[in-house]
């Protein structure tokens, strides 16, 4: 009897098992694209290269990301269309990219809705279901928000009311129509840029003023051009990592719950960080010189919420829910009278 | 031992022998011949020479400011020294002592100014105080400005996630500037060399140029008649990163790697030898990248 025919194998079947193995490792290795405006070596791609770091261990290589930091792929509405098309798969936004997404989160931008942080952190944890339903609905899973920060105005001379606020010619994101509109609601009339053109436009006088988080000012060197930062928080720009739906039912759920949870922990990372840069910088602008104006009287500080309360019911139902706005203005009356 | 540690120990020892006014003679017998090491420091294709070599001139120019510490050319070529170190030795293979040496220079070449207040004020001073130190800045001062300038915004950059660099930057930038225009070729151009990093790793929607970048690297491979290799590594490291063009990545730094001979110009040689080293380990780190 000839053995060997029985414990050779043959090469064909050689071949296909290495071809089933090279197909397996093929297929554990997910790349998930994901794009920001972060720059490189920033807190905020410091924390996300940790992430991912983490998430390959946890997975054993399987998923990982790969980083397109510092605006390469474009604005926030250039790396949606090219998530969309499958370019990409995830990326880092703030509220002009979220609403484009899931209008609902416009609302969380609205101009004087919050009077603190603490007061963003009940809203999105209180309200964080709605908005996960309202991102799926869009295409999207929201993996984690990551706040810029409350937002103050950069201006040429102090924002103490109302008219102060008329007074100035104030920039306007070109990409934003909720604060377009809300700026024409109380009587400015804005001036469109795009934001690398902001810096420019306050050095030959096109503009005075503008709004960001402290930090973001600083980054952009708005401070470089301003004598005035308002203490009073005219918004909360929020942020969020988000990823296509595509992309996250490409991973086993045992993926999708790791890659959640890392999120989670890292969103609240970035958030955390993000206020203590707001915090710092605030500290530092004093420090340059810079007058941080006071808040506003309560008599004018009423004059304000009222009049963007006006704008706030006006927008509800053309750009985010009306219920859901009603909602949450109900929570924070409550929070604010416990 | 070399003949100007002869020559140092023999001017130290006049020291002890002869009390405090022998250091100032020995500081100035010494001190000539520094500027004749430097040089052939930076003509050195050894990294592992250069590297040593720069090690024991860094003693021996602390030991002669311990002797003079108002010397202010001895400050200032303190400060060269460790910002040059710093950039060829220390970035590459541990941050945290590279922000300590950049510290270091910046520190020395505070020292070498006229005004010993300046670098503080340029740096941490109110915005009403930087404007006017940036009014009275002086030529005489524009080597200690230059690295001054060259060491905070090496020590700043790595040091971005926090937001006292963010607020400092555009004041080194600023002060960089003046001295591009005040001149263009000093150190082979190595201020343009900054600008042009500074605004190819600004992202776009801050401003970041990269045509400007490349303007920036252009005027100095034009100062240096195309001979210094350290442009292109630039180039591949900072635009072609920022532009996502992993082509001419590659092509740029497999073109340093690959050349055989280094350009005629001697005193370019240690940086296109780091230039080169620099390159091996870049394209190693391409997926970092792209």
């Amino acid at each position: 009897m000839n053995t060997s025919r029985i414990v050779r194998p043959q090469p064909w079947i050689l071949l296909l098992l290495l071809l089933c193995c090279f197909n397996q490792v093929m297929a554990k290795t997910v790349v998930i694209k994901f794009a920001t405006v972060a720059p490189r070596n920033s807190a905020w791609m410091n924390s996300m290269l940790e992430m991912d770091q983490e998430l390959q261990e946890l997975t054993s290589g399987a998923v990982r990301f790969k980083f397109y930091p510092g605006g390469v792929q474009g604005d926030e509405n250039d790396v949606l269309r090219k998530i969309r098309i499958g370019q990409l798969h995830a990326g880092g936004f703030t509220g002009v990219g979220m609403g484009a997404v899931n209008p609902d989160s416009r609302i969380l931008d609205l101009p004087f809705l919050f009077e603190n942080s603490e007061e963003v952190d009940l809203i999105t944890g209180a309200y964080h279901d709605q908005f996960v339903n309202g991102f799926r609905e869009g295409g999207f899973v929201l993996l984690g928000w990551t706040e810029v920060g409350l937002v103050r105005f950069f201006t040429s001379s102090p924002i103490q009311s109302l008219e102060d606020i008329q007074k100035v010619k104030l920039w306007v994101w070109q990409d934003d129509p909720l604060a377009r509109t809300f700026f024409q609601a109380i009587g400015v009339a804005p001036v469109p840029l795009a934001l690398p053109d902001v810096l420019s436009s306050l050095e030959t006088g096109l503009i005075n003023a503008a709004y960001a988080s402290p930090y973001a000012g600083a980054v952009l060197q708005w401070h470089t051009r301003i004598d005035n930062v308002s203490q009073m928080p005219v918004a909360n720009a929020t942020g969020s990592m988000l990823i296509s739906e595509s992309a996250f039912e490409r991973l086993t759920d045992e993926q999708q719950k790791i890659l959640r949870e890392l999120c989670i922990k890292y969103s609240r990372q970035i958030t955390l960080n993000s206020r203590q840069e707001n915090r710092r910088t605030m500290e530092l602008f004093a420090e340059q010189g810079i007058t941080l104006d006071p808040f506003p009287s309560s008599f004018e500080m009423g004059r304000l919420q009222t009049a963007a309360a006006d704008v706030q019911q006006e927008l509800a139902g053309d750009l985010f829910d009306a219920e859901l706005l009603q909602q949450i203005l109900k929570t924070l009356k409550e929070h604010r009278h416990q | 031992m070399k003949p100007l540690m002869l020559l140092a120990a023999a001017g130290m020892l006049a020291v002890v022998l002869s009390g405090c006014s022998s250091s100032r003679l020995a500081v100035r017998l010494v001190s000539p011949a520094i500027d004749p090491m430097m040089e052939s420091i930076f003509a050195e294709d050894d990294l592992q020479i250069a590297e040593g070599a720069m090690e024991a001139d860094i003693k021996l120019l602390g030991g002669l400011l311990r002797m003079s510490p108002a010397h202010r050319e001895n400050q200032l070529r303190m400060a060269q020294l460790l910002a040059g170190y710093c950039l060829l030795f220390a970035e590459p293979d541990d941050k945290s002592r590279a922000i300590r040496l950049y510290q270091r220079s910046a520190e020395a070449a505070g020292m070498s100014m006229h005004d010993s207040e300046l670098a503080q004020l340029l740096l941490n001073g109110t915005r009403a105080e930087f404007r006017q130190a940036m009014e009275t800045l002086q030529t005489v001062d524009r080597e200690a400005l230059f690295w001054w300038s060259f060491a905070t915004g090496g020590r700043l950059s790595l040091q971005l996630d926090d937001p006292a660099t963010i607020i400092q930057l555009p004041r080194v930038e600023a002060i960089m500037h003046w001295c591009v225009a005040e001149d263009p070729d000093y150190f082979f151009g190595s201020g343009l060399l900054f600008l042009g990093a500074v605004m190819a790793t600004r992202p776009l929607m801050l401003g970041g140029d990269l045509e400007l970048a490349n303007e920036y690297f252009d005027r100095v491979a034009s100062i240096n008649q195309g001979q210094l290799w350290l442009v292109d590594l630039y180039r591949a490291r900072y635009v072609c990163t920022a532009s996502w063009n992993e082509e001419q990545f590659v092509e740029l730094l497999e073109n340093v790697i690959q050349q055989e001979q280094f350009p005629p110009r001697e005193d370019l040689r240690l940086l296109n030898s780091f230039a080169r080293s620099q390159a091996v380990d870049l394209l190693e780190r391409r997926h970092e990248y792209f």
